[in-house]
């Protein structure tokens, strides 16, 4: 089985770059039989590492510890599903399912298309298989999955125990579902720059692609930070960690690009704008993955430093040189002939939307890299935290919020003034109605109030875009309320579907400034019996307990939370020793309303039971993730194509 | 270009200025320097009261947790030969073992002591280079020499 998951991917590795060498001959002499010998050879390298892939899990599940793999990241005890969630735990592993994740996806993509864009297939099959060869090169050489030892350990050293979690085990693959998930993009952009097909169908092939990887990647990175915030303990779940950074960068780039395309599909605007976009969202995953693995950041995330750095390094060198390259060479073709004619427009918002988004990710960019950048200057580390990132960041995000509701009603090119009245009055009001209102009950200070108030007016313009349309719908078509709001949303799925993840967005938002800002602590050393006062709860300590469960040592505390007189919930603090570990692990309580989320660490304890607790106070934390399902629902929604018809009954504005 | 083109332009200049103003005084205000400890070591008395990430590993059994709140924590990092002792107040989080990596930010008290006010140790062997198995080489020795004759 080793054998066959090591020669699996060496057959690959030759394949793919048969397929790769095919592909572009096929293109530049223009040969149908090579193209389509390339097209099978997408399919037979993906077969190749699936069956590598598949050999691992088998590896993985019936502990062959003689593979050094599977001894460092299983050992017998490990529940099946955290054997198997094993092929993401360790370094060698995560790059197969980065390789298996990639092929997937390209045989989904040349299948699809094996009818369609016959000039830029030859080119998606070249660029995926390119990148499908360097990450199994990486194994063959640097990293190898199926390594094995000299001698055969009876037992393994088993995954660390903070991955052997839920949420943990899918963070993951999220996260890959959504890197690799924009080399296809990436791939049909360089087919169509090498192809000289520039006009708007390769944006047609690549849209749902975008959209399927932004989802997962939302979700990937949300899950982390939601990870970190239940399984760390330290009241958080986002440390502007560089490992972090590295899944938002491309993230941003890739919101900023599912933006700028509609302005290129409406007005053929933005066209070198959008395929740098592409190919600046490849980059910063490629930039990502070799950020998490080289070490030349320091990170919670530790990786230490290894040979694999400078090998991503020139990678990503090449696909830039050849992208970038390949832009200037077809600039001439590119520039579009409608301008820019108002900043009250559209076409401006979307572009200030972009700008925003952009400058943020250079922000984050820098913050990240500065230690490297001014180490190679002047020779000293210079590192900046979350202060930097969060003074940055706040400001532009506040700005991108008032986008948001701004940009989907504004008029194409030039807004008139009774344009804007009609669209922004109500939305304002509620915006800046919340903002007295909550200016009134001194509710937080100025950033807080203007998240606030933009969140309200951006929900304002999605309920007003709702209502105006299914008001005009229902009388139009003679349908009842909801007939005509299914049948609205359902029809133009992509501008509704847009309008739920713009809201999921806000609630995420109303989350974060809630939890942030209104974030409350407290500590206290108490003996059993004794309360401590944290918002309008009493905390009460009543025991602390040892004992075992599944070989676990536990450590556990029960606190009684009052309100008022009343005992509301008991919260239950751990600590848990794991055999084989160094180090314990804490088990955070949480008691989550949509109000606030009651968060309590056990920090630490006597052999008189006295013990000392950390607790906080979380407000609105549960909006993020609510936040999130609710993008999840609009991105899906968005992701299905409409119909192209005319629109009856739907006012344009 | 027309007049409305510009206009386009120059409010996304300002933007752009703007922002960019918030990231150079973003940095300016809260950048710190990033050393070993050796390194620090060797400079002590300009680096008083200035804030720093000092790199290291605990040095083993100075893990000292207080016995009345279990919060103020004291531990030494070393590194190159030399060490630096550091206080912390707050939970530290469950990595710090003795000889785990640490990054801690603080500032350098006049008595030499790091004041710490944040602590990182490295997330254990996700993807170490090397790992250590020889205690697992034993029981598989130990094994083969049980089976064989």
């Amino acid at each position: 089985m080793i054998a066959l998951g090591h020669s699996a991917l060496v057959a690959a590795f030759a394949t793919a770059a048969y397929t790769f060498a095919v592909a572009l001959l096929g293109a530049h002499r223009r040969q149908p039989a090579l193209v389509a010998s390339a097209r099978n050879g997408v399919y037979v390298t993906s077969g190749l590492v699936v069956i590598a892939a598949a050999s691992m899990l088998w590896l993985l599940a019936n502990d062959r510890f003689v593979v050094r793999y599977v001894a460092e990241n299983s050992r017998i005890a490990q529940p099946l599903i955290y054997k198997m969630s094993a092929l993401w735990g360790g370094m060698a592993g995560s790059l197969l399912l980065w390789t298996v994740v990639l092929c997937v996806y390209s045989t989904v993509a040349t299948w699809s298309n094996r009818r369609r864009h016959p000039e830029l297939m030859p080119y998606v099959y070249a660029v995926c298989m390119f990148t499908a060869m360097f990450f199994i090169a990486l194994q063959l050489f640097a990293a190898d999955p199926f390594e094995t030892l000299p001698f055969t350990p009876l037992d393994g050293r088993g995954l660390n125990p903070l991955l052997q979690n839920p949420a943990m085990a899918i963070h993951p693959p999220n996260l890959y579902l959504g890197f690799v998930g924009f080399t296809i993009p990436f791939a049909f952009a360089i087919g169509a720059l090498a192809s000289g097909r520039l006009d708007t169908s390769w944006l047609h092939a690549i849209r749902r692609w975008t959209i399927v990887a932004w989802f997962f990647l939302s979700i990937g990175i949300t899950l982390g930070a939601q990870w970190a915030y239940v399984e760390l303990g330290w009241g958080g779940y986002w440390g502007w960690d560089p490992v972090e950074n590295a899944s938002l960068m491309p993230w941003l780039v890739a919101t900023a690009y599912l933006h700028s395309v509609m302005i290129e599909e409406k007005k053929q605007m933005l066209r070198v704008w959008n395929m740098l976009m592409v190919i600046a969202t490849f980059a910063l995953c490629i930039f990502g993955t070799f950020l998490t693995r080289s070490g030349i950041v320091s990170s919670v995330h530790a990786f230490t430093t290894s040979t694999l750095g400078p090998l991503f390094a020139i990678f990503l060198a090449i696909i830039l040189a050849v992208s970038l390259g390949l832009v200037a060479w077809r600039l001439p073709d590119l520039r579009s002939a409608n301008q820019l004619e108002s900043v009250l427009s559209r076409e401006s918002s979307f572009l200030f939307n972009n700008l925003v988004l952009v400058v943020s990710c250079f922000a984050v960019l820098w913050g990240t890299m500065f230690p490297v950048i001014s180490e190679a200057v002047n020779g000293v580390k210079i590192t900046v935290g979350p202060p930097f990132f969060n003074r940055v960041n706040v400001p532009i995000f506040l700005l991108l919020l008032a986008l948001t509701g701004i940009g989907p009603l504004i008029a194409w090119r030039r807004a008139s003034w009774p344009s804007l009245r009609r669209a922004f009055v109500w939305p304002s009001i509620a915006g800046s109605g919340t903002m007295v209102v909550l200016l009134v009950m001194r509710v937080g200070g100025p950033y807080a109030l203007m998240c606030m108030g933009l969140s309200a007016f951006v929900v304002g313009t999605v309920v007003q875009e709702f209502w105006r349309g299914m008001r005009a719908r229902a009388s139009a078509n003679n349908e009842s309320w909801h007939q005509a709001l299914v049948g609205l949303t359902l029809r133009n799925k992509r501008r509704y579907g847009g309008y739920i993840i713009h809201v999921g967005i806000v609630l995420m938002a109303v989350g974060i400034t809630g939890s942030s800002v209104f974030q409350s602590e407290v500590e206290a050393t108490l003996r059993p019996g004794e309360t401590v006062d944290i918002g309008t709860y009493r905390l009460q300590y009543e025991e602390l307990n040892h004992f075992q469960t599944s070989g676990v040592d536990v450590s556990s505390a029960s606190l009684v939370a009052f309100d008022g007189d009343d005992p509301r919930f008991r919260l239950v603090p751990q600590r848990h020793f794991h055999p084989g570990q160094e180090n314990p692990t804490t088990e955070v309580a949480i008691w989550s309303s949509l109000r606030h989320d009651l968060y309590i660490v056990l920090a630490g304890w006597d052999a008189q039971q006295t013990a000392t607790f950390k607790a906080y106070l979380n407000p609105l934390v549960k909006w993020i993730w609510i936040g999130l399902a609710v993008l999840a629902l609009g991105t899906i929604l968005a992701m299905f194509p409409d119909r192209r018809h005319s629109q009856v009954g739907i006012a344009n504005y | 270009m027309g007049i409305r083109r510009k206009q386009v332009v120059i409010a996304a200049l300002i933007v752009a200025s703007a922002l960019g103003y918030l990231i150079v005084t973003g940095m300016r205000d809260t950048m710190m320097f990033y050393y070993t400890v050796s390194e620090v070591t060797a400079q002590l008395d300009t680096l008083s009261e200035v804030p720093l990430r000092v790199a290291g590993k605990v040095v083993a059994g100075t893990i000292q947790v207080s016995e009345s709140n279990h919060l103020d924590r004291q531990f030494v990092i070393q590194e190159g030969g030399t060490e630096i002792p550091v206080t912390y107040h707050g939970i530290t989080p469950d990595t710090l073992v003795d000889g785990a990596d640490a990054v801690v930010e603080g500032t350098l008290g006049a008595d030499g002591v790091l004041h710490a006010t944040f602590v990182m140790a490295k997330c254990p062997s996700k993807y170490a280079a090397e790992t250590d198995l020889s205690k697992y080489r034993e029981a598989g020795v130990a094994a083969r020499e049980q089976t064989s004759p």
